[in-house]
């Protein structure tokens, strides 16, 4: 069910990572697997910067890094989900990030992460955990997934 | 000892989901190219003795040296956040995989 390769088809998505490779990495992996827009920023600053302007309205998808410098992942999913941008609080959110210390991923649970990747990760891998998030918060289903790479 | 592959091209083949290598090494050369902003980082934060920037850079940097198969790098980035505060001789073999990465490419 998830193995195909519209399983993002329509969303628009956005992708945060301070490294700029990664951002192109899997906004690449994100086209392919359907999405419709995809946005990438540079580290938490950009990202927050694009959230709070009119495109934040659009954004449906948000995949984001964890330790970026000035704004981190963690702050970057609480400010959407206290609805201090213009993302939907209710968008689906995904952690992408080499971080596994428990406290972190307690914390991004806390805050109603709704997928909790580890890189490296593949774009099949990738493409499943998010259609899998995006249908759930579609159906109200609330139960986060975290896969080890 | 530095791999004699600086980036496992069928490994990064799976994670991608192609095997069209001139793709393949298009994507390595993005992370070299990208990269060369890393390595700034982190002798900026180096010289300025800045551990958790250091840490931040490095781990961010190793991040995605992961996500491109490029081990040998990582491995190297990694050792700087294990050996923090005192990372001189973990940068410089950083900066010697990352030229050997470069080379090759």
């Amino acid at each position: 069910m998830y193995d195909r390769k519209d399983l993002l088809t329509g969303m628009n998505a956005l992708v945060v990572d301070d490294v700029a490779f990664s951002v192109t990495l899997v906004s690449n992996m994100l086209r392919e697997l359907g999405c419709n827009e995809v946005h990438g920023a540079n580290g938490g600053v950009d990202a927050v910067k694009l959230m709070q302007s009119d495109l934040g309205r659009e954004i449906d998808l948000v995949v984001l890094d964890m330790n970026m410098p000035g704004i981190d992942g963690l702050t970057i999913l609480r400010m959407i989900r206290e609805g201090l941008t213009e993302v939907a609080p209710t968008a689906t959110i995904a952690m992408l990030t080499g971080v596994s210390e428990e406290r972190v991923v307690r914390s991004a649970f806390a805050l109603n992460v709704d997928a909790y990747v580890m890189k490296p990760v593949s774009k099949a891998a990738l493409g499943a955990r998010l259609a899998r998030a995006a249908a759930q918060r579609r159906t109200g289903s609330t139960t986060p997934l975290m896969r080890s790479a | 000892m530095i791999s004699p592959t600086p980036i496992d091209l069928g490994a990064l083949a799976e994670l991608i989901g192609t095997d069209d290598e001139t793709h393949l090494r298009e994507v390595a050369r993005l992370f070299v190219t990208s990269s060369a902003r890393m390595l700034d980082r982190i002798r900026e934060c180096q010289a300025r003795s800045d551990i958790d920037g250091l840490r931040v850079a490095a781990h961010g940097w190793k991040g995605s040296a992961v996500q491109v198969c490029a081990a040998p790098l990582a491995e190297a980035l990694a050792r700087i956040e294990t050996s923090l505060p005192e990372a001189s001789d973990a940068i410089a073999e950083v900066e010697r995989r990352f030229a050997a990465l470069s080379a090759w490419i």
